[in-house]
C-alpha cells in the first residue's frame, strides 16, 4: 500500500490540477490520512472536486482527461498503446478516471508496450515536478500572505483566478531541468507582486492620439517623374502637386489607460482600427500627433511570419527566436525539444522552411511565439493556428499562453473568444472609441442598431 | 532614440550574426565545397580578368598585378554588394517590419553582417594564394591595414543604407543602382592603374567608393598607409554613420507605410 504522504498528495494535485497542492489542502488530506483513508481514495475525492469536475474535464471526452493526465504528469499526451488501453478499461471494465491515474502513478509494469527510453524521461519530469511542488507548498506556506494569494478566486462556483492559473503555467513548463529555490522564491515574488500591482499600475497610458496612414501616389514615389516635373514646371508647364498623398486616418482622438492586468477585447468591423490599434501599442507604428506611454513590453502576435527567411531551417527559426529573446544559447536545446514535440514536425525541422506545407509553417510559428509567458499581448484573431489535427492542442495552450498574460488585448469578431479572456471591451468605429467599458456592455453596444446602421449599413 | 538603437543593436548582436551566418551557410548549401566556393569564384575572376586585361594593357609583371587586381576587386565585390543589395532590403523583409516590433536597424545589421562574412570568406582564400606570389603581405595586412579596413567595414554599412532609405522612398531608386555601379566600376582604377587615366586621374579623387577601396588595397600591396587621409576618411564614415542612423530612425515612424 502507498503511504500518504505530502509528495505522494503533489502527485494528484499535478495530475489533475497542473498545480501543486496549496498548504491547506496538503495539510487537510495529511490529517485526514490519520483515519486510514488511502491514496486511491483521496484520488477519488480529488477527480470529484469541482475545480477538476466543473473546470478541467467538463464535457470533455475520455481521451481528452486521458491526455491531460499525461501532459500534466509527464508533460506529453498519452501513448497510441496508452491511450487504447486505458480507453479500453474506460469502456469494457468501468474504469473511472482515478482508476486511470492510480495506476498510471503506481502500477510498476504497464500491461501495455512501452518505450522505455520514454518511460525514464516520464519518471525524471514526475520526479522534477514533484519536487519543485514541495518546494513550492513549502515556501507559500511560510507566509500567511503568500497562503492568500496563492488560492482561488472563487470556491462556489470555482473560479480557478490568476494566481492558480499563473502556477499551472509555470509547472506545465518544467521538464529535465531542476528548479532551484531561488527560482521558486523570483516566481512567487511575481506573484506576489502581480496580485499587488493588478489594476492599479498603469500598463499603457494614450492622450489626444491620432494616427494617419499615408497612401503616396506613384508620382510621388518616383524620383524622375518628380524631376520631370519640376523640369516640366521650369519650361512653363502648370502642374497641381498639392495631392501627392492621401492620409487615411486610421485612429482619431483616442484617449485612454489601460491597467496592469485588465484583459481587453478590442471590437469592431473591418477596417475599424483594431489593428491599428494593436500595432500602435506593440511600436509597429507610431503616432502622428497625441502621446502614447507604454510602460510594459508588448509582444504582438498578428501575423505568422518568421525571422529568418524561407530558405533556412526551422532550426534556424528557432535559434534566431531563441536568441532575440534571451541573447545566449542556454537551454536552447530543450526549448527546441520543446518546439518539435509540441509542432509534430520531428525531423522536419531541419529542413528550409520554404519545403513546408503551410499548416507545417503555422505549427512551428504558432510553438516559437507561443513558446514561454509575456507581460503583455497583443494578439489579432487572424493569427490562426494551423491545420485541423492541431487545433485542438494549439487552442488548448493559446488558452494557457493568454491566460499567463498579465495584460491581454485581443482583437477578434468572435463573442465566445472574447467572453473567454476578456473583461472590458473596447468598440472601435471609423478609427474612433465608440465605447469602452465592461465586456458585456461594450458587446451589447456593438449589436445595437445603430451600430450597425452607422458602420455596416452605411 | 539613437542611443536606444545602439543599445538594441549591441543586446541583439548573436541573433543578427546568427541569421546572417545561417544566410552565408543556406547559400552554400548545395555546393560541396561550401562557403570556399566564394573564394574560388573570385580566384576563377581574377585569373580570367588578369589573363585578359594583363594583355589588353601590355602588362609587364603580370605577378603584381594579379595582386593589384585581386584585392581590387574582393574589396569592390563587396562594396558593390553591399550597395546592390540595399534598395530591397526592407521589401524583402516587409512582412516582419509591419508585423513585429523589432527596429529595423536589426535588418540593416543583419545585412551588414553577412556582407561582412561573405568578405571575410572571399579575402580570406585570395589572401592566402596570394602569400605564394609575395609574402610580405601578411606583415602589411597587420601593420597597415587596420584603420583601411575599418573604413571599409563602417562604409558598407552607412552608405547602402542611405540608399536603401532613398529607395524606399523612391521606388525607381532600385533601376538606377546597378547602372551607378557600373559606371563607377568602370571609372575606377580597379582592372587597371590609376595612372592609366592620365589627365583624367583627378576624377578618382570625386569618386567616394574609390577612395574607401584604394586605401585599402595600398595598405596590403604596398605596405603604406596615409594617415591623414585615412582619419580624415575614418571621422568622415563616423559622421556618415552618425547621420544615417538618425535618418533611419527618422524615417522608422513611416517605414511600415511604405513598404
Amino acid at each position: 500500500m502507498i503511504n500518504v504522504n505530502s509528495s505522494e498528495l503533489q502527485k494528484l494535485y499535478i495530475a489533475y490540477f497542473g498545480r501543486p497542492g496549496d498548504p491547506s489542502g496538503i495539510n487537510y488530506w495529511l490529517s485526514r490520512s490519520q483515519e486510514s483513508i488511502t491514496i486511491r481514495e483521496i484520488s477519488n475525492e480529488l477527480s470529484r472536486q469541482d475545480e477538476y469536475k466543473n473546470c478541467i474535464a467538463q464535457d470533455k471526452l475520455i481521451d481528452f482527461k486521458i491526455n491531460k493526465l499525461y501532459l500534466n504528469l509527464f508533460n506529453r499526451k498519452a501513448d497510441f498503446d496508452g491511450l487504447n488501453y486505458w480507453i479500453e478499461m474506460f469502456n469494457s471494465r468501468g474504469y473511472q478516471i482515478a482508476d486511470i491515474l492510480y495506476n498510471l502513478i503506481y502500477s510498476s509494469k504497464k500491461p501495455y508496450s512501452v518505450d522505455y527510453e520514454q518511460e525514464k524521461n516520464d519518471i525524471h519530469i514526475l520526479q522534477n515536478k514533484v519536487f519543485t511542488a514541495q518546494l513550492f507548498t513549502e515556501q507559500i506556506s511560510k507566509s500567511i500572505t503568500l497562503v492568500n494569494i496563492y488560492k482561488p478566486e472563487s470556491i462556489s462556483p470555482w473560479i480557478s483566478g490568476n494566481s492558480f492559473k499563473k502556477v499551472t503555467n509555470f509547472f506545465n513548463h518544467i521538464a529535465h531541468e531542476k528548479i532551484s529555490t531561488d527560482k521558486i522564491n523570483d516566481f512567487i515574488t511575481s506573484l506576489t507582486d502581480a496580485s499587488i500591482n493588478v489594476l492599479t499600475e498603469p500598463a499603457i497610458e494614450i492622450k489626444d492620439l491620432s494616427l494617419a496612414i499615408p497612401i503616396y501616389n506613384s508620382e510621388c514615389r518616383s524620383l524622375t517623374k518628380k524631376f520631370a516635373n519640376k523640369v516640366m514646371n521650369m519650361t512653363g508647364g502648370a502642374l497641381d502637386q498639392s495631392k501627392n498623398r492621401t492620409n487615411i486616418i486610421a485612429l482619431n482622438n483616442i484617449s485612454l489607460a489601460i491597467m496592469k492586468g485588465e484583459r481587453v477585447g478590442l471590437i469592431g468591423h473591418n477596417g475599424s482600427g483594431k489593428s491599428s490599434f494593436l500595432r500602435l501599442i506593440s511600436g509597429i507604428y507610431l503616432p502622428t500627433t497625441g502621446n502614447i506611454n507604454v510602460l510594459v513590453d508588448v509582444y504582438p502576435m498578428l501575423q505568422k511570419t518568421f525571422l529568418t527567411s524561407s530558405e533556412l531551417s526551422g532550426i534556424d527559426a528557432c535559434k534566431a527566436h531563441y536568441l532575440l529573446k534571451n541573447h545566449c544559447l542556454l537551454g536552447f536545446e530543450s526549448f527546441l525539444n520543446e518546439i518539435i514535440e509540441f509542432s509534430g514536425l520531428g525531423s522536419y525541422i531541419s529542413l528550409p522552411i520554404k519545403t513546408y506545407s503551410e499548416g507545417m509553417s503555422a505549427r512551428l510559428v504558432f510553438s516559437i511565439l507561443t513558446s514561454s509567458p509575456h507581460d503583455c499581448l497583443a494578439i489579432d484573431e487572424g493569427f490562426g493556428t494551423g491545420d485541423a489535427d492541431f487545433c485542438d492542442r494549439a487552442e488548448e495552450r493559446m488558452k494557457q499562453f493568454m491566460e499567463s498574460a498579465a495584460t491581454l488585448f485581443l482583437a477578434s469578431h468572435s463573442e465566445e473568444l472574447l467572453k473567454q479572456f476578456c473583461n472590458r471591451g473596447i468598440v472601435f468605429s471609423h478609427g474612433s472609441i465608440a465605447y469602452d467599458g465592461p465586456l458585456d456592455a461594450a458587446l451589447n453596444y456593438y449589436h445595437t442598431h445603430d451600430y450597425y446602421r452607422k458602420n455596416v449599413i452605411g | 532614440m539613437l542611443l536606444d538603437n545602439f543599445k538594441f543593436a549591441f543586446k541583439s548582436r548573436k541573433a543578427w550574426w546568427y541569421t546572417a551566418t545561417s544566410r552565408s551557410r543556406a547559400r552554400f548549401a548545395r555546393t560541396t565545397l561550401g562557403s570556399f566556393w566564394l573564394g574560388f569564384s573570385n580566384l576563377l575572376s581574377i585569373g580570367t580578368l588578369g589573363i585578359v586585361y594583363g594583355t589588353v594593357f601590355s602588362v609587364e609583371d603580370f605577378k603584381s598585378y594579379f595582386i593589384y587586381l585581386g584585392f581590387g576587386l574582393v574589396i569592390w565585390n563587396t562594396i558593390s554588394s553591399s550597395i546592390s543589395n540595399s534598395p530591397n532590403l526592407f521589401a524583402y523583409n516587409s512582412s516582419n517590419i509591419k508585423n513585429m516590433n523589432l527596429k529595423p536597424i536589426f535588418y540593416t545589421l543583419e545585412e551588414w553582417s553577412f556582407q561582412i562574412q561573405t568578405f571575410i570568406q572571399s579575402f580570406i582564400l585570395v589572401f592566402f594564394v596570394f602569400l605564394f606570389l609575395k609574402f610580405s603581405l601578411i606583415s602589411n595586412l597587420l601593420v597597415y591595414a587596420w584603420i583601411p579596413f575599418l573604413n571599409l567595414f563602417i562604409f558598407i554599412y552607412w552608405f547602402p543604407l542611405i540608399i536603401c532609405l532613398i529607395s524606399v522612398r523612391f521606388t525607381d531608386i532600385a533601376q538606377f543602382v546597378p547602372i551607378a555601379l557600373q559606371l563607377v566600376f568602370l571609372t575606377s582604377p580597379i582592372l587597371y592603374r590609376k595612372d592609366s587615366l592620365g589627365s583624367l586621374e583627378w576624377i578618382t579623387n570625386f569618386n567616394f567608393i574609390y577612395q574607401i577601396l584604394d586605401p585599402l588595397r595600398i595598405s596590403i600591396v604596398n605596405g603604406s598607409i596615409n594617415y591623414q587621409n585615412s582619419f580624415v576618411l575614418l571621422m568622415i564614415n563616423f559622421i556618415g554613420l552618425f547621420f544615417t542612423i538618425r535618418l533611419l530612425d527618422f524615417e522608422s515612424k513611416r517605414l511600415p507605410f511604405l513598404l
